[in-house]
């Protein structure tokens, strides 16, 4: 590898402001891990069949042979996972070394598969070292990639980006709540060493990484161009041509959503999409993680941004597309588990999206719906908080705090604020509008209603019903997405299933009546026949 | 300077705490000449964030106040959702918060009051006095409290919190919020109340509010906003089923 060769990795560091980082401390996180690994890995040996798998490993991957590559990404390692190290580490990156000549390149993608397999498959997860190793390593590789004087000659399947930015963040995300983690539970070593490296796992170095991929690549200009019909690669650049640096910079987009979505900014999460056509089938969409990673985190800033008829509009064309393709993903357990998690969690997000803003919503999206969601929307209807309390906990990403805490002092508290301050947030919203289903449920029975009637109905005197009207005009008339790429525009639109208007002192009701359908229901009992008939006749 | 902001919004540099100088006198430029830039206003708060010893309340609830004035957009809850929770308990910033909460539930007399207390104190003595005076006549013709404050005259309001004054064009910016969510609510409003919701502006003041949207005064004391069942009426959603999707059926069942 003339990389390896021509540089050490160390010769990038400042790069991403671990350089002040002081080699000559005693509490040295490498050399203390260098001893830990020496100690614990001296006498193990490589099983043949893990050799052969490493040695083909690398070779593909050094042959540029894509095909390949994602074969033994996918399947290779997976299968040895479950035969070798189901719970136990993959050999160290020391070990594998000699066996593939030294390869660095090689051993900082190992490394990369080896920590997100100790952060995924090791009970107690990782340990504080692993975590600044696995930062290291991450960096050796985005500088491996980003520092290079023109395209590096490496080619990964477009999963397996996805997932390097994707692990990226989470072990970042990971980072942020362990160190707020009761000090209780750490030795002193390990506060030691979190306070002499403030600039581990740091919020401006991740932001600095995704930022950089964003712009090495020239994402943005690409997608506007795309989106207008050009060809992206009139404009991308020397390096943004390459799949390489154009995926880990799209990628790094749904990255900066996720990142600034967990700090609770909503505006800059969707204006990093602001060059992606959703409505559009996308070049880009091929990794079915990252358009529901995409999906999730863009339905749920909308929810937040009391943008409902965009939330329910996101979350049901995703929540379709799961539904529509979920057999695809059955034989990949890992990705099936983590998509039937986020699944249920965008559909307690539209639950309460549907709550607040009754409107119609594709068929087969709402029958699972009432399947399964009923109960919890009519306590949310009669204006139960805890229910709000609760499916809001269990729909909501983990926030973060981005500061390092005060290791002198308990953080339990503390670490609960982000989540604290998003969930209240949402409750003084849901709060403000929370005599609005109760109104909503007397319009609907009405074609006209005398304010004074209804104010009668409501116990309240006329001024506070009118004040209550007004509100629930204002709450339910939302910003809707139009047209565009951006995701931030839109115009004021009100679709609500129930809307009035006052004329002197009489409320006129319009309402939406809907009538049964049921061609649908016939066409898909069609289809399902037809598969049985032709299931029956394949056998 | 729109434009210089705007390149230190760009990338990384948002997040280099020595902008926020720059920023902060922004958000003050913002208030003094009645513009708005909501992108920037966040980057401060970003900067707070990530950096909570240059955290600064008055520039805070600046920010909040600006975003008040863009109802009925979701600004100001995009703003609170960055700010840590036991700065939102503090002053002046938890004042804010009460007066959004205000308006976000249409609140608005109630709003009016609420700014009116947070009088200076030199001029709450005068104000008292002022009220005091009213109290006397009004509870002899049997008004209550709460309309006595909602007959303050405008000219008080000018008298406002200095954080509040600071605001060229606040009031305004609320007023028209109000006028946005009469006009989606009414299709005609008594104009003593429409008076009353905008802060109990003069007659005079209150033409001018109607004229500018375009409404009319009518005769019987009514304004008349618009003809609202042209756009809010009643829908029937009958099932209309598309060839495409049963060409496939009609195809396989040949």
């Amino acid at each position: 590898m003339s990389w390896a060769t021509a540089t050490e990795a160390e010769d990038y560091t400042g790069y991403y402001g671990y350089g002040e980082y002081d080699m000559s401390h005693t509490g040295d996180p490498r050399q203390d891990m260098e001893y830990e690994r020496h100690y614990a890995t001296h006498s193990y040996i490589v099983p043949e069949v893990i050799k052969n798998f490493l040695v083909y490993f690398q070779k593909v991957i050094n042959q540029r042979d894509l095909l390949e590559i994602q074969n033994s990404y996918e399947n290779g390692f997976n299968k040895l996972t479950d035969r070798f190290f189901k719970n136990t580490a993959w050999p160290e990156a020391e070990v594998v070394a000699p066996i593939v000549n030294n390869d660095k390149r090689f051993l900082i993608l190992y490394k990369e598969l080896y920590y997100r397999h100790v952060y995924a498959r090791l009970s107690g997860g990782p340990s504080l070292s692993q975590r600044f190793d696995s930062y290291f390593n991450y960096c050796d590789l985005f500088n491996y990639i980003l520092n290079a004087d023109g395209p590096v000659p490496l080619e990964l399947p477009d999963q397996w980006l996805w997932d390097i930015v994707d692990e990226f963040i989470y072990q970042f995300q990971s980072f942020s709540i362990f160190r707020h983690k009761s000090i209780g539970k750490k030795t002193e070593d390990e506060i030691e060493l979190l306070k002499e490296n403030p600039k581990m796992w740091n919020v401006h170095s991740v932001l600095n990484v995704l930022h950089s991929l964003v712009d090495k690549s020239n994402i943005n200009k690409q997608l506007e161009v795309y989106t207008s019909g050009g060809d992206p690669d009139s404009v991308a650049g020397e390096f943004g041509q390459h799949s390489l640096y154009k995926m880990l910079g799209y990628f790094s987009l749904v990255g900066l959503l996720r990142l600034h979505s967990l700090l609770g900014d909503y505006y800059q999460a969707l204006k990093a999409l602001e060059n992606i056509d959703f409505n559009k089938k996308s070049l880009y969409s091929r990794v079915p993680a990252c358009q529901i990673t995409t999906f999730y985190f863009v339905g749920f800033a909308y929810m937040m941004m009391r943008r409902y008829q965009d939330a329910i509009r996101t979350l049901s064309n995703i929540l379709l597309y799961i539904q529509r393709t979920k057999t695809m993903f059955q034989n990949k357990t890992q990705l099936y588990d983590q998509i039937s998690k986020t699944n249920d969690q965008m559909y307690t997000l539209l639950s309460m999206c549907l709550v607040l803003y009754p409107m119609r919503i594709d068929e087969s999206v709402h029958s699972h719906l009432r399947e399964k969601y009923q109960d919890k929307m009519n306590k949310m209807q009669r204006g139960d908080m805890a229910e709000f309390e609760a499916s809001f906990a269990f729909a909501c990403p983990k926030f973060l705090s981005p500061v390092p805490p005060n290791y002198e002092l308990d953080n339990t508290a503390k670490s609960k604020e982000p989540f604290a301050l998003q969930l209240m947030v949402f409750k003084d919203e849901v709060n403000q509008q929370i005599q609005v289903p109760t109104i909503r449920s007397y319009l609907k029975l009405y074609t006209t209603l005398p304010i004074a009637k209804l104010a009668a109905f409501m116990d309240m005197s006329d001024d506070e019903l009118c004040t209550q009207l007004m509100c629930f005009k204002h709450k339910m008339k939302n910003l809707v997405w139009t047209k565009g790429t951006s995701g931030l525009d839109g115009e004021f639109q009100s679709a609500s299933e129930v809307d009035f208007f006052i004329d002197k002192d009489m409320i006129h009701i319009a309402d939406t009546k809907v009538a049964r359908r049921y061609g649908d229901f016939f066409i898909r009992q069609f289809h399902k026949f037809d598969e049985i008939m032709r299931s029956l006749k394949a056998t | 300077m729109r434009a210089t902001v705007a390149s230190l919004l760009k990338g990384i540099e948002r997040y280099n705490p020595e902008n926020l100088v720059n920023l902060e006198r922004y958000v003050d430029m913002q208030a003094n000449e009645n513009t708005y830039d909501l992108e920037a206003n966040l980057a401060v708060l970003k900067l707070y964030q990530f950096n909570p010893n240059l955290y600064q309340a008055q520039v805070t609830a600046v920010i909040l106040l600006k975003a008040l004035t863009n109802l009925p957009h979701s600004d100001f809850i995009l703003c609170k959702c960055m700010i840590e929770p036991s700065r939102l308990m503090e002053e002046p910033v938890a004042k804010v918060l009460g007066l959004a909460e205000l308006l976000e539930t249409a609140n608005f007399n109630e709003f009016w009051i609420s700014l009116m207390k947070d009088l200076d104190p030199l001029i709450e003595g005068i104000v008292g006095f002022e009220d005091s005076i009213r109290k006397c006549k009004y509870l002899e013709m049997g008004v209550s409290i709460g309309s006595i404050f909602n007959l303050t005259p405008i000219s008080l309001m000018k008298d406002l919190d200095p954080l509040i004054e600071g605001i060229v064009g606040f009031e305004d910016s609320i007023r028209k919020f109000v006028c946005h969510v009469v006009a989606s609510t009414y299709s005609t409003i008594r104009k003593d109340k429409l008076r009353q919701l905008l802060g109990n502006v003069t007659e005079a003041q209150a033409s001018q509010w109607v004229s500018k949207y375009g409404w009319t005064e009518q005769l019987d004391g009514y304004v008349f906003i618009a003809n609202q069942d042209e756009h809010i009426r009643t829908k029937n959603i009958t099932e209309k089923i598309s060839f495409d999707s049963v060409a496939a059926i009609m195809a396989s069942g040949r």
